[in-house]
């Protein structure tokens, strides 16, 4: 979903931009003005096709249940709330809620664990020099190389060993203890962006590692921070596999667990609720992206300009 | 040097994490825990199931009512769909951390069994789970090598189902329950020919060789085996060709419903949208028919005989079972649940037939009384008229069975479209079948 919602506001700068290109060379001829017309008409066409699963989807979820599957019609026929009614209801009675609060908890604390121990780590690997930095390193980003499915099994022995199961300790040690290496590495190439020289200053002034880092490396790594805590909410947010491994009750379900309990194949199915559901869940994942996509955005483009 | 050696420290600290998933397996004496097992015993334990929100909803019901009587187990409920129960399930069967007592599926229970992950509960069935009015027959299917290692919480058997709307409007009479395989193609063909003016055009019946549990039915209606001891295939290659060519000038004759529109209408099919007049699946599902198809004036018989073959071979299937794990530390309270949910009447009635046919005579009259659902009326109906011909049990289906039976639908689907032969059909299921059975 959030890959549409780029593309889309791709296909729509890129509409923009060329009806001022258009406009420009309107007094240049015929020719040109029916060249901009054609990729207008093109661009449209291609965000219709691509809007249109989404639209499809919201419209749906006004539609009773047993209207939604084998009809591709937008309008619904009769609409109706009540499948965000059945949706709010919750499920086994778990409120709905729960599900919120568990996703949001999950989420806000796997930022707070990344942007802390990434943002350490990352100082450490980028501005101290320390023996054997290379080979951890190399380990780290050969973490990133693994592959998720065959590390599951062992971590889910090792949290069962520990007593952790059904509580978010599986699900949140590895964000604080810096293990996603994708977003030490995007915050290491960022620092090493940074001017040696104002480490240098503040250490001519007396400062030690703690003070560089907090007061000097910290406030000019904003832009990295902001992305990874993007990300690290959007993954965390629409993680399914790990909350299906580690939370075993369901008033330790996240939304997208909960999702999936309208749908079942060996008796019948939801559709209406599970859409209506789709849609809530998807509501906090959009709003945060448009709220900070222009972060986002800032972020990676600094990091690809200085990395 | 120092590199060397950190190098070394690191490979050890990885052996050493390693060393501490080795395996924990373990659980109680179930002899010693069923015999102190009372009323009163406290207990704790979690209990696993698939399905979606309404059985959500109606097992907490059952669960509270367990509680009456035992008030001191409590109970931790854990729920997902499906697939993701069994990616779950088989995570934690590689940490000896299943749940006390889980949902069962035929298709899987060879394979958890042949694992040492279940509870044999043989023992335990002159104590905590005596089964009262749960008959040895329907228990069979619940046995692997002799050992009772689930049993089952409801059965269905084989069934043809019809949509009376749609052959009322074309005028076309219902299929009656002593139909051989010509009749059938003729009934077919019969409201073919009626619904081809209608729009979308209404057909008969997708093609109906298109899943594994009707050609087990096929051979079973023929008194052949289906599996052997070893869980391998007891049936040749030839047999499933003759299986699928025996409506092969249909399948190529346009008299089913297209194999195009069926896939449109993905996760429903033309039955359930209402523009193929018959269905073939297991009673239990009659319940889905009615929603999906938005009629309660669904029919249901049993499905037709090969030609020449004069009975009908109903053996009862295990729509769902319950098994307790073997690592399981609070044996006796799961089997006493266990028990509860198979044999309580006042369960019966909370789900009806939502779960199969309920296993005791009690539990079937509770259900029928209650009538939880439209469908249910029907389905015990069914169950009892087609009691006197039931027969021969379910064949045990071998480990790998889930991932077989998927193939076929898969297999069968190319087919439709015409980018197999019907012998490329049966020589690719036979591929499949080797990799995947019985290991």
């Amino acid at each position: 979903m959030t890959v549409n919602v780029a593309e889309v506001s791709n296909v729509e700068s890129a509409t923009g931009g060329s009806a001022r290109s258009g406009r420009r060379r309107a007094g240049s001829g015929r020719r040109s003005w029916i060249k901009s017309s054609v990729f207008h008409i093109f661009s449209l066409a291609v965000l219709v096709v691509i809007l249109y699963p989404a639209l499809w989807m919201v419209m749906s979820s006004f539609k009773p249940s047993n209207q939604i599957i084998g009809s591709v019609n937008l309008i619904p026929g009769h609409g109706t709330f009540d499948n965000y009614v059945k949706a709010f209801q919750g499920i086994g009675g778990v409120s709905f809620w729960t599900f919120l609060l568990n996703s949001l908890g999950l989420a806000v604390l796997s930022v707070v664990g990344v942007t802390l121990s990434c943002s350490i780590t990352a100082y450490a690997f980028s501005r101290i020099r320390f023996p054997g930095r290379g080979v951890f390193f190399a380990c780290m980003i050969t973490t990133m190389l693994l592959p998720f499915h065959v590390v599951i099994i062992p971590q889910y022995i090792m949290f069962n060993q520990l007593g952790m199961i059904n509580t978010w300790w599986p699900l949140l040690l590895g964000k604080f203890l810096a293990a996603d290496a994708f977003f030490v590495f995007l915050m290491i190439q960022f620092i090493r962006g940074l001017p040696r020289e104002l480490d240098e200053a503040a250490r001519i002034d007396g400062a030690g590692h703690a003070r560089i880092f907090w007061s000097v490396i910290l406030p000019l790594m904003k832009p990295a921070l902001v992305t990874s805590a993007i990300f690290a909410f959007i993954w965390s947010w629409n993680d399914f596999f790990g909350p299906l491994l580690y939370l075993k009750t369901p008033d330790s379900y996240t939304m997208p667990l909960a999702l999936r309990l309208y749908v079942d194949q060996t008796s019948t199915s939801d559709y209406g609720a599970q859409t209506a559901m789709a849609i809530l869940a998807l509501l906090p994942v959009v709003l945060f992206f448009l709220a900070f996509q222009r972060h986002l955005v800032e972020g990676v483009a600094t990091q690809g300009l200085k990395g | 040097m120092i590199r060397k050696m950190l190098a070394a420290v690191v490979a050890a600290g990885t052996v050493g994490v390693l060393a501490l998933s080795g395996c924990s397996g373990g659980g109680g004496d179930v002899n010693a825990q069923a015999q102190q097992f009372t009323k009163d015993t406290k207990a704790q334990i979690s209990f696993s199931w698939w399905g979606n929100n309404d059985r959500a909803d109606q097992f907490g019901k059952a669960i509270a009512l367990f509680n009456k009587e035992y008030p001191n187990v409590k109970v931790t409920r854990s729920f997902a769909a499906f697939a993701d129960y069994w990616t779950a399930r088989s995570t934690e069967a590689a940490g000896h951390a299943l749940p006390d007592l889980m949902m069962m599926d035929a298709g899987y229970l060879s394979e958890y069994a042949g694992k040492n992950l279940l509870q044999d509960l043989t023992p335990l069935r002159s104590s905590v789970m005596p089964l009262d009015g749960v008959d040895d027959s329907s228990l069979g299917a619940g046995k692997v090598d002799g050992k009772l290692e689930s049993v089952p919480l409801g059965t269905n058997t084989w069934s043809m189902m019809y949509n009376k709307d749609l052959l009322d409007k074309l005028g076309i009479k219902y299929p009656t329950d002593n139909m051989s395989w010509t009749d059938l193609g003729n009934f077919v063909r019969e409201v073919d020919k009626a619904g081809a003016s209608a729009n979308p055009s209404q057909f008969g019946s997708s093609d109906y060789t298109d899943g594994l549990p009707g050609f087990i039915y096929w051979l079973m209606q023929q008194g052949k085996d289906v599996f052997t001891k070893e869980g391998k295939p007891a049936f040749t290659q030839q047999q499933v060709i003759d299986y699928v060519d025996s409506v092969k000038d249909m399948r190529t004759g346009g008299s089913f419903f297209p194999i195009k529109r069926d896939v449109a209408l993905d996760p429903l099919n033309g039955f359930l949208a209402g523009q193929a007049a018959l269905w073939f699946n297991f009673s239990t599902t009659l319940l889905q028919a009615m929603t999906d198809s938005k009629t309660e004036h669904i029919g249901i018989v049993p499905a037709p005989s090969p030609d020449g073959v004069d009975k009908h071979v109903l053996a009862q299937h295990p729509s769902l079972l319950l098994s307790v794990s073997a690592n399981s530390k609070q044996k006796a309270a799961a089997a006493a649940l266990l028990n509860f949910l198979v044999t309580s009447p006042d369960v019966a009635a909370v789900f009806g037939t939502s779960l199969g046919v309920p296993a005791t005579e009690e539990g079937r009259a509770a259900a029928a009384k209650a009538n939880a659902t439209p469908a249910d009326a029907a389905i015990l109906k069914y169950a009892s008229d087609m009691a006197p011909e039931t027969t021969a049990s379910y064949p045990l289906l071998p480990a790998g069975y889930g991932t077989v039976e998927a193939k076929w639908g898969e297999l069968h689907q190319q087919l439709e479209y015409g980018q197999l032969s019907s012998k490329q059909f049966a020589q690719q299921f036979f591929d499949e079948m080797s990799l995947s059975l019985g290991n």
